[in-house]
Parts: structure tokens; C-alpha cells; sequence
């Protein structure tokens, strides 16, 4: 029984395990409000290498044109930046989270993500190499709340 | 029996002196509150205070029903009020998402009729009263939307230190002509039943201290 535990924790593993590089913590897609233009996906990455890993691309399936972003706050102000890479410094992590890093998905296409869903996301990273990431469409109600209790509050 | 009055008449004066005693402190005290610093009581990097509260000016806005929305809309009740626009990726979302914690709170607390929350959508061009009313239900069914004619948007923002201004889409070479973003103040203000912003609720917004901040401004 116990055997068959640990090749079944191994099997789950073994797809991030072959990738290597990168490792995908807690990946999640908000559900987005009705007519909504566009999407994040958020996640936080994490490289057990001792050089620096470079996310420079994404693709999803049902969204127009998919883009790295960090959202900033100038004087109480938002603004979206298009970014050329999403940088995982080595032995470090980048969280992608609203108010911060992500990927956005621009130009939301029929049908319409639900919560529930699950949106295969490929990174791919500086060097030829990619990584797909299964995202759950979640209720942003639900992780905000999971969030701030992670967060102690 | 006339020792009885006797008796129970200077009792009955001295309940009388205890019951004025109490009023007159419970009412120093209840002046004293109204007076009370509210920077000392609320935590600031919660729930600025504004040290000289702003009223909010009258404009000609429209609600998501088709009634007229101004000044008059924030009288008698205290208002979280929160710009931004429909097609908004992240921003509004998430912080739509903390006020429909907050009135899922509020409720909870029994703390029911003495505020409303309104959305002001800043992209009048492109969210009509349809696309308000759906928006807003989808993430609490009493949150009220309006908005209005630039001129007339800015005329209630500005003076309330609410901005905004269109950015286009990073990548909208091709894209429709009414594609882009808006970039607008995040904050959410509070604003008091005589519709003066007393606070403003900088990001990031956590729901539970927005309501133990709410109501230690308003003591309810």
C-alpha cells in the first residue's frame, strides 16, 4: 500500500521533477466578472538553480494575445507595464499576484472561463525549454480570503 | 402610610439626582467621543484620515437603473465609494471583491442600513447602464454603479483627489480601437452621511480591517 503511495506521489511530481528548473507553487486564474477583456493567471515560481531563470513568453488556449505584466502604483495611481521577462532570480522565487507580477491573458474568448475550469498555461523560458502549468479558474473571492490567512491577517 | 411617604419621597428625589447624574455623564461622555481624535483611534495605514474632510461636490450622474445620481445619493448614509471601470483586468476585480467582503462583514455584524457602497465607472465611453448593473451584481447584489459624462465625473472626482487617465492596451496594434485600460486612483474613500470624505482606504485592501476601521469612525 505504502508502495503504491509513493510511486502515486512520485508520478504527481515526476512531470515538475522532468522540467527541472522551474517549480510552480499554488497556480490560480481569478473567474472574471462578466464581459470582462481580460484575465491574470498568478503563481508563485521557484528556481532551485544557481543562475537565474527567465520567463519570456506564455501562451494559453481561448485568449487573443497573452502578455508578462506587473501591475505598479505611482501616487495612488494603477498602471499595467508590459514586461520583456519574468526573472526568477537563482535559488529564489518570483510571485506572480494581483497588484504585482503576471501573466495576462488579453482578449477573453467564447466560452467564457469559469471557476472550475483548468487553463493550461506553457511558460517558456530563455533557452529553448517550456513548462506547462495546469491553472485553476478560481472564484477571487475564495483565494483573496486564503491569501490574507496565509498572510496571518 | 404617612410614614411610608415620608419615608420614600427622599428616596425617590435621590433616584431622581442618580438618573440626571448619569445622563449628564453619559452626554460628556458621548461629547467627549464626538470630539475624539479619530487619527488615534483608527489605524492610519488602514484608513487615512483625511485631516480637512472634503465634501463631495454635486455632479449629474446617472445610476445603473436610469435615476440620477449626485450629492444627494451620499446624504444619510455612510458611502464607500470606489472609481474604476468595467473591462478593468485586475484592480477593480480585487477590489470589488474586498467591498463585497466588507458588506458580507457589515451584515454579519447586523450593522445593516447606515451604508451603501457605489461603484463610479471613469469609462462612460464604453460601460453603458447594462454592463454597470452586471458587473456589479457579480459581486454583490447591492453595490450601486453610476456614471456619467467626463465633465461631469470629473466635477465630483477631482476636488476628492480621485484620477484617471486611458493607456492603451501594451499590444493593441491591432486591436479594435475600444480596447485600452484605464489608469485611476486605487483607494477606496469613505464618505461620511453628509457627504464629506472623512478616510481614504489606500491599497492593499484587507476586508476585516476595513470594517473594524469603519466602525470605529462611525461607532455603530
Amino acid at each position: 500500500m505504502r508502495n503504491i503511495l509513493n510511486a502515486a506521489a512520485l508520478a504527481l511530481f515526476l512531470p515538475l521533477a522532468a522540467q527541472a528548473e522551474v517549480k510552480v507553487v499554488e497556480p490560480w486564474i481569478p473567474e472574471a466578472p462578466p464581459n470582462a477583456q481580460a484575465m491574470g493567471a498568478f503563481m508563485v515560481l521557484e528556481n532551485d538553480e544557481d543562475r537565474e531563470v527567465r520567463v519570456v513568453n506564455a501562451h494559453a488556449p481561448g485568449f487573443d494575445t497573452i502578455e508578462l505584466h506587473k501591475s505598479v502604483e505611482e501616487k495612488g495611481m494603477h498602471k499595467m507595464l508590459k514586461q520583456d521577462a519574468l526573472v526568477i532570480p537563482a535559488m529564489g522565487s518570483l510571485e506572480l499576484k494581483p497588484g504585482s507580477y503576471h501573466v495576462m491573458l488579453i482578449g477573453v474568448q467564447e466560452p467564457r472561463p469559469k471557476a472550475g475550469d483548468v487553463i493550461p498555461v506553457r511558460l517558456d523560458l530563455e533557452g529553448g525549454t517550456s513548462i506547462t502549468v495546469q491553472v485553476p479558474v478560481r472564484k477571487r473571492a475564495d483565494m483573496m480570503k486564503r491569501m490574507q490567512q496565509m498572510q496571518g491577517h | 402610610m404617612k410614614m411610608r411617604m415620608k419615608g420614600g419621597a427622599p428616596v425617590a428625589v435621590a433616584v431622581f439626582l442618580v438618573l440626571i447624574v448619569a445622563l449628564a455623564i453619559s452626554v460628556y461622555l458621548k461629547i467627549q467621543r464626538v470630539n475624539v481624535d479619530l487619527t488615534q483611534v483608527v489605524d492610519q495605514s488602514v484608513l487615512r484620515i483625511v485631516p480637512q474632510p472634503i465634501p463631495v461636490p454635486d455632479a449629474k450622474l446617472t445610476r445603473m437603473d436610469g435615476k440620477p445620481f449626485g450629492k444627494k445619493a451620499l446624504e444619510g448614509k455612510w458611502t464607500f465609494l470606489y472609481f474604476g471601470y468595467t473591462l478593468c483586468p485586475d484592480v477593480c476585480p480585487t477590489e470589488l471583491t474586498a467591498l463585497a467582503e466588507v458588506a458580507d462583514l457589515l451584515r454579519r455584524e447586523g450593522v445593516q442600513s447606515r451604508w451603501q457602497q457605489v461603484f463610479v465607472s471613469v469609462d462612460p465611453e464604453r460601460d453603458t447602464p447594462e454592463q454597470l448593473g452586471r458587473f456589479v451584481s457579480y459581486f454583490d447584489p447591492q453595490i450601486i454603479a453610476a456614471t456619467g459624462e467626463q465633465t461631469e465625473l470629473r466635477i465630483m472626482a477631482q476636488p476628492i483627489g480621485v484620477g484617471w487617465e486611458k493607456a492603451a492596451l501594451p499590444t493593441a496594434n491591432d486591436a479594435p480601437s475600444n480596447s485600452y485600460l484605464v489608469n485611476h486612483t486605487t483607494s477606496i474613500l469613505l464618505v461620511s452621511p453628509d457627504a464629506t470624505v472623512v478616510g481614504v482606504y489606500p491599497t492593499p485592501h484587507n476586508p476585516e480591517a476595513m470594517v473594524k476601521a469603519y466602525l470605529a469612525v462611525t461607532r455603530e
